[in-house]
C-alpha cells in the first residue's frame, strides 16, 4: 500500500511517503476510497497486462500543454533566445486575454534580460497585454527597465503582429511604432486532453477550461472534490503553474498528517437498499465526492464511507429511492412559515442573530441544498398558508461543488408545478447566503415573514 | 432502454378527470426509472403534488402509490392485483408498453398514462438521453460502421448526407449532429472510408411498422 499514487509525474517525495507513479496513458480503473484506493493499470510493453496497486492517496500531477500561438514557425519563451538570434532586435510577445501566469511573466522577464546582457548592442522590446508582479517579477522588471529593454503595454485592438515580415506595429493616439525584430511569443498554455479521460476514471467534477479542480472555496488549495485526491500544476490550472513548488510541499505535508489517522466526515449511516438499487448510475454520477461505486458482485451501489461527506444528494436523487439515512425520519408536520437552512451557510448565520423575533418560524436543517427531496417540498406547502424559504450556498461556495445548483433546479421544478396547478408558486422562494452575512439573513427573514420578498 | 418523460402535472389532472375518489399511481422499476421519468422517487413526488392539488380545491381523493420491478411483464403486474382493484383509477407511470399491458391484464379497470414514451436510447448526461435506434427490425449498423443512419439521419438517408448538412450539423435542428458527418468521421479513423462507397439499395421496411404491429417468438422457447 502507497501512501501516494502520483497520475502523472512523481514529484521528489520525502521520505516519509511511500510514492510510486503511474502514466495516465495507462490508467484503466480506479476503485475505493481515501485510505485504500486500488488502481488498475496496463502494463507498459506489449503484454499489456493489468497490474493494480493500492493507494492511501491519488496526486494528479500532469503538466499543462505549451503550444506556439500560431501554426507555422514561431520562437516561444520555450526556446532558447540564443538559438534566435542574429543581428536583429529581440521582440517578446506576452499576448493572453486574462492575467498571463506568473511564471510566463518570469520566464520571458529572465530570457530578455539575459539576452540584453549578451548582446547589450541589440534592442530588446517586451510586449504584454498584461505582467503578473508576484514572487520574483517585480525586482525582474526594475532589472530589465533598468538595463534599457523597452516594455510596451498593448491591447489588441492597437497592436498588429507580423510573423511572416518579423515586424510588429504599434499604434496608440500618441505614437506609432513599426518594429524589426526576431518575435518571440509566449506560449499557450492549455490543459492535457488526458485530464477528462482521468476525471472519468476517477469519477472528478472537472473544472473550466478542462482542468481539473473546480472553482470553489472549499477546494484550496490543490483538494479535488473527492477525499483523498488532489491536482496539482497543470492538472489544476493555468494560475497553478507558478504555485508548483509551494503547492506541492503543502499538499505532500497536508497527506503526511492527513493518512495517520483517516476519519469519516459525516457520522449519519446510510444504506443501499440492494433489492430497490437498478444500478442506473444515478448517484454516482451526481455525488460531488466520488463516493459512490457499483459493489463488487455488481448487485447494486455501494456508499464510500470514508468518501462519503454527507450532502445526501444521491438520496434525493436516486429515482428508485434506493438510498436512506439509517434513523428515524422526523415526520412532524407543522404549518404556517417555514425555513430550510443549509447547515454550511445560512444556519450556521442564523446561530449569531437573535432568534426571538423569529420564534413564529419553524426552522429546519438540511446537510445542502441538493438533499431536498420534491415529495417534502409540495408536503410543507400542503395548506394555503404555509411558505417555505429555503435558504442555500452561493455558487463555488457550496462545500459539495455543485449542490446549490441541483438544489435549485429541484425548486425550479416544483414551482413550476405549482404554477402550473395555480398552487401559489411564490410561497417557495429560494435564496443563497453565506456563514457571515448574518444581518442580511435578518434583514431577509423580516422581509419574508412580511411578504415582501418577491 | 426506453426513454420517457413526465406529462405536465397540469395534463395529468385532466386526464384523471374528476370522476374518481381512489387512486393508484404505479411506477415501473426499470427503463423509465433510469430515465428519472416514473420510478418510485418521481411517483412519491406526483403523488404529493396531486395531494396538494386536491387538497386545496376541496376535493378527496386518496392517493396509494406503488412501484413495480417491470409493467411489461405479467408476473411483477400479478403482485398488485389487490392495490389496483382497491382503486378507481390507475396512473401508470410505465412507457406506453406498461400501460397497455396493466390494461391487457386489468381489463375491468381504467388505466390512465402519466408519461410520454419517447424513444430508445442511451443515457448521454446525467438527465440526458438520446435516441439512437428506432427498432427498425433489421439492423444495418455493420454497414455503417456502428452509426445508424436509420435511427439519427433525420432523412434515415441511407447513401450520404444530404445538402442540409452544414458543419457537422443537421439542417432540422442545429443542435443535431449530422450522422452522416458521424459515420464518415468514424469510417476515417477505423481507415474503411471504402465501405461507404458503395450504392446501398432501399432498405426493405416490412420488418419495421409498415409490416403492422409485431410479434416475435423466439423457438427455442416458445413453439407457437
Amino acid at each position: 500500500m502507497y501512501d501516494v499514487v502520483f497520475i502523472g509525474d512523481n514529484i521528489a517525495a520525502s521520505p516519509e511517503l511511500e510514492t510510486a507513479a503511474i502514466n495516465a496513458q495507462q490508467l484503466v480503473s480506479c476503485r475505493g476510497e481515501i485510505g485504500d484506493f486500488k488502481i488498475k493499470y496496463r502494463e507498459q510493453g506489449k503484454n499489456n497486462q493489468i497490474l493494480e496497486e493500492k493507494t492511501k492517496t491519488i496526486v494528479i500531477n500532469i503538466k499543462a500543454r505549451r503550444k506556439s500561438p500560431f501554426c507555422g514557425n514561431v520562437y516561444t519563451f520555450d526556446d532558447d533566445p540564443e538559438a534566435v538570434q542574429s543581428d536583429d532586435d529581440l521582440i517578446f510577445i506576452q499576448d493572453y486575454e486574462d492575467l498571463s501566469p506568473a511564471i510566463m511573466s518570469s520566464q520571458g522577464l529572465n530570457k530578455a534580460l539575459l539576452f540584453n546582457e549578451k548582446h547589450p548592442e541589440n534592442e530588446v522590446y517586451y510586449c504584454y497585454r498584461s505582467l503578473r508582479f508576484i514572487e520574483d517579477n517585480d525586482r525582474l522588471f526594475e532589472k530589465a527597465r533598468r538595463q534599457g529593454i523597452i516594455f510596451l503595454k498593448f491591447e489588441p485592438e492597437n497592436f498588429e503582429i507580423n510573423i511572416d515580415n518579423n515586424e510588429i506595429i504599434y499604434k496608440r493616439e500618441d505614437i506609432s511604432l513599426k518594429l524589426q525584430g526576431k518575435i518571440m511569443m509566449a506560449p499557450v498554455i492549455e490543459s492535457d486532453e488526458i485530464l477528462s479521460r482521468i476525471a472519468r476514471i476517477l469519477n472528478l467534477e472537472m473544472g473550466t477550461d478542462g482542468f481539473l479542480q473546480p472553482e470553489n472555496i472549499y477546494l484550496q488549495p490543490t483538494a479535488s472534490g473527492k477525499r483523498g485526491i488532489y491536482v496539482l500544476g497543470g492538472a489544476r490550472g493555468i494560475t497553478a503553474i507558478s504555485r508548483f513548488n509551494e503547492e506541492s510541499e503543502i499538499t505532500l505535508n497536508h497527506i503526511k498528517s492527513l493518512i495517520k489517522d483517516i476519519k469519516p466526515v459525516t457520522e449519519k449511516e446510510r444504506e443501499i437498499d440492494d433489492q430497490k438499487c437498478i444500478l442506473c448510475y444515478t448517484c454516482y454520477r451526481v455525488c460531488p465526492h466520488g463516493a459512490l461505486e457499483p459493489d463488487q458482485e455488481l448487485d447494486a451501489m455501494q456508499i464510500n464511507e470514508l468518501a462519503c461527506e454527507g450532502c445526501d444528494a444521491c438520496i434525493s436523487h436516486c429515482p428508485a429511492s434506493a438510498i436512506s439515512i439509517v434513523e428515524e425520519k422526523d415526520e412532524k408536520e407543522s404549518s404556517g412559515l417555514k425555513v430550510y437552512l443549509c447547515e454550511n451557510s445560512a444556519e450556521i448565520a442564523l446561530n449569531n442573530l437573535d432568534q426571538e423575533q423569529f420564534k413564529d418560524i419553524k426552522f429546519n436543517t438540511i446537510p445542502c441544498s441538493s438533499s431536498l427531496e420534491k415529495q417534502d417540498l409540495y408536503r410543507e406547502l400542503k395548506d394555503k398558508d404555509d411558505k417555505l424559504l429555503i435558504l442555500g450556498c452561493f455558487q463555488e461556495s457550496c462545500k459539495h461543488i455543485n449542490g446549490d445548483q441541483r438544489g435549485e433546479r429541484i425548486i425550479n421544478q416544483v414551482k413550476n408545478t405549482l404554477s402550473e396547478l395555480e398552487l401559489g408558486e411564490e410561497r417557495l422562494i429560494f435564496e443563497r447566503m453565506s456563514p457571515r452575512m448574518v444581518s442580511d439573513l435578518e434583514l431577509l427573514l423580516s422581509r419574508w415573514k412580511e411578504g415582501k420578498l418577491d | 432502454m426506453i426513454v420517457a418523460e413526465q406529462k405536465g402535472i397540469k395534463e395529468i389532472v385532466e386526464i384523471l378527470g374528476d370522476d374518481f375518489k381512489d387512486l393508484l399511481i404505479l411506477g415501473c422499476g426499470t427503463c423509465v426509472t433510469v430515465s428519472m421519468a416514473g420510478g418510485e422517487r418521481e411517483v412519491a413526488a406526483i403523488a404529493e403534488a396531486l395531494n396538494l392539488y386536491y387538497n386545496n380545491n376541496d376535493r378527496e381523493v386518496n392517493i396509494e402509490t406503488e412501484t413495480v420491478k417491470r409493467q411489461c411483464d405479467f408476473e411483477f403486474i400479478d403482485e398488485i392485483e389487490v392495490e389496483i382493484d382497491r382503486n378507481d383509477l390507475v396512473l401508470s407511470l410505465g412507457c406506453g408498453v406498461g400501460v397497455q399491458h396493466l390494461t391487457e391484464r386489468y381489463p375491468e379497470k381504467l388505466i390512465l398514462p402519466g408519461l410520454d414514451t419517447s424513444f430508445y436510447g442511451a443515457t448521454t448526461d446525467v438527465g440526458e438521453w438520446s435516441e439512437r435506434c428506432i427498432g427498425c427490425g433489421q439492423c444495418i449498423l455493420d454497414q455503417y460502421l456502428g452509426i445508424c443512419p436509420v435511427a439519427r439521419c433525420s432523412k434515415s438517408l441511407l447513401n450520404g448526407p444530404c445538402g442540409g448538412s452544414q458543419d457537422g450539423k443537421c439542417e432540422v435542428d442545429p443542435e443535431i449532429d449530422c450522422a452522416w458527418e458521424l459515420i464518415y468521421n468514424h469510417a476515417e479513423k477505423l481507415g474503411m472510408v471504402d465501405q461507404l462507397l458503395g450504392y446501398k439499395e432501399p432498405k426493405d421496411w416490412q420488418t419495421y411498422r409498415d409490416g403492422g404491429p409485431r410479434t416475435l417468438i423466439n423457438e427455442e422457447y416458445n413453439e407457437d
